[in-house]
This record gives C-alpha cells, sequence and structure tokens, in this order.
C-alpha cells in the first residue's frame, strides 16, 4: 500500500510538472479549454454522487417540511452545514427546545468522522493554493470518495 | 423556535461540522511537518473507513430470521464481481443497486 501511494505522490509531481511545461508551451490555449478539460475529466466521476444528492436533498427538503419548517430552513443547512446526516438531525432538533450548545455537541458527533477524513487529505490538499478553503469546507462523504480515489488525469489540477 | 432563534441553531451546526473538516488541517499546518503516525493514519484509515461503512450498511440485516441477508449479501457479490469485471464505478453502482432491488421485488420484500 505504502508502495503504491508512494508511486502515486511521484506520478502526480511529475504530472504537475509537465502541466506547468505544457501550459508555457500553449499560453494562446485559453481558460475557457482548460475548464473544459476539468470539466469532462471530473462529471462521469461526480454523476453516481449527483443522483445520491438529489435524492438525499428530496428527502431532506420533505423531512424539513413533514415537521412544518419553511422552505428557507432545509435551504441554508444546505449551503451552510452542507452534511446529509447532520441536516436531517438538526432539522429534528429545531422543532425542540432553544439549545444552541446541544446542537453544537450533536453535529459534531455526528460529524466527528470529517477528522479522519481531513488526516487522509492533508497530504493532497497541500499545494492547491486558494482553492484549499473550498476543498474543506466541501469535504463530504461522497467529495471525500471522489477526491481520494480518482487519479487526477494530466492536464487537469486538483481541485 | 424565533425565526432568529432557528438561524442561530443552524450557525452552531455550521459551526461544528465546518471545525470537524478544518480541525487537522488547522492543528497540522502546512509550514511544520506532519508526524509520521498522522501520516501513516492518513494512508490507513481510508480503507479502514470504506471497511466500517460495508459493516455500518449491513447492521439491520438479520442473517437468523427473515430473508437470511440472502439479497444484501448477492447483492454485493454481484457488485464485487462486476467491478471486477468491467471496472467502472457507475456502473457498478446503478448495477449493484438494480440487482438489489430486483431480489427485493423478486423475493417480494419491496
Amino acid at each position: 500500500m505504502a508502495w503504491l501511494k508512494t508511486r502515486m505522490r511521484a506520478a502526480q509531481g511529475s504530472g504537475n510538472a509537465s502541466q506547468r511545461a505544457g501550459e508555457r508551451d500553449a499560453v494562446s490555449a485559453s481558460r475557457r479549454v482548460v475548464l473544459r478539460r476539468a470539466f469532462t475529466a471530473a462529471f462521469p466521476y461526480t454523476v453516481p454522487i449527483m443522483a445520491g444528492f438529489v435524492f438525499l436533498g428530496m428527502a431532506c427538503g420533505i423531512y424539513a417540511h413533514s415537521l412544518g419548517l419553511p422552505a428557507w430552513v432545509p435551504t441554508l443547512m444546505s449551503v451552510l452545514i452542507f452534511a446529509g446526516s447532520s441536516e436531517f438531525v438538526v432539522a429534528s432538533m429545531l422543532t425542540g427546545a432553544f439549545n444552541p450548545l446541544q446542537v453544537f455537541i450533536t453535529a459534531f458527533i455526528v460529524n466527528a468522522r470529517h477528522l479522519f477524513y481531513g488526516i487522509s487529505m492533508l497530504e493532497r490538499f497541500r499545494h492547491v493554493g486558494k482553492k484549499r478553503p473550498y476543498l474543506v469546507f466541501g469535504m463530504c462523504d461522497e467529495t471525500f470518495s471522489i477526491n481520494y480515489a480518482t487519479p487526477v488525469p494530466k492536464g487537469v489540477d486538483r481541485g | 423556535m424565533t425565526v432568529l432563534q432557528q438561524v442561530a441553531t443552524i450557525l452552531a451546526a455550521a459551526a461544528a461540522t465546518v471545525l470537524t473538516r478544518a480541525l487537522p488541517f488547522a492543528v497540522f499546518s502546512s509550514d511544520k511537518k506532519t508526524p509520521r503516525v498522522v501520516r501513516y493514519l492518513g494512508a490507513a484509515l481510508p480503507p479502514a473507513v470504506f471497511g466500517l461503512l460495508v459493516v455500518y450498511c449491513l447492521r439491520n440485516v438479520d442473517v437468523m430470521g427473515g430473508s437470511h441477508g440472502v439479497p444484501e449479501f448477492a447483492a454485493i457479490l454481484g457488485t464485487a464481481a462486476l467491478h471486477l469485471w468491467k471496472r467502472n464505478m457507475p456502473v457498478s453502482i446503478f448495477g449493484g443497486t438494480a440487482l438489489y432491488l430486483v431480489l427485493l421485488y423478486a423475493l417480494g420484500l419491496a
């Protein structure tokens, strides 16, 4: 396992170097081409995740509605929390008494697994520059599986 | 709960969630070298997490009663076989899910 990691990292390193060289060669290559290449490389990997997100999102919205919560509640939770399981828990807690500390502790425990995801992604998110905050914020079960398991093709940057 | 309290509740949950995501990156900042133990955990944990997720998925399967977990284990074997054959993640996910649903309907469980 370890040798594979080293090899993968080495391959990534050389990929980055040749990518930089490629960028210097083709200064004319517009940003749009780069974006399209990244999109066509990434989209197929994310289709199964999208199917999961769409149905989970609908389920969360229906659940919040069944609890008598207004539509902005699941919307705000999706934007700010972005973690499926805890959004269901928080939705049910929104119907109870106001206790933000209890909500904080519950959400931390439910999402404690992210700590392990973060430890696993420490090295990979090291040199991604200004994209790092968003990659860290958007790290959920699904994005972790993709970011961890997907080889980044040549000419496409991580993140 | 008032609207303000609802917003505060959501913000509390969001803060806790952001903390679970950002804490490892904050503790092991990029200036210092990450400790060996932590780097080992980073390499060793993902396979463990994936294994754990399989166990978690099967936590409600009753091997002693009902359908004895036959559709679940048949679907897992089918998914694994499909993946070893095609090596295509979307094909494995949709194929495995379809197989599981067909088995559930065939056995009259859904």
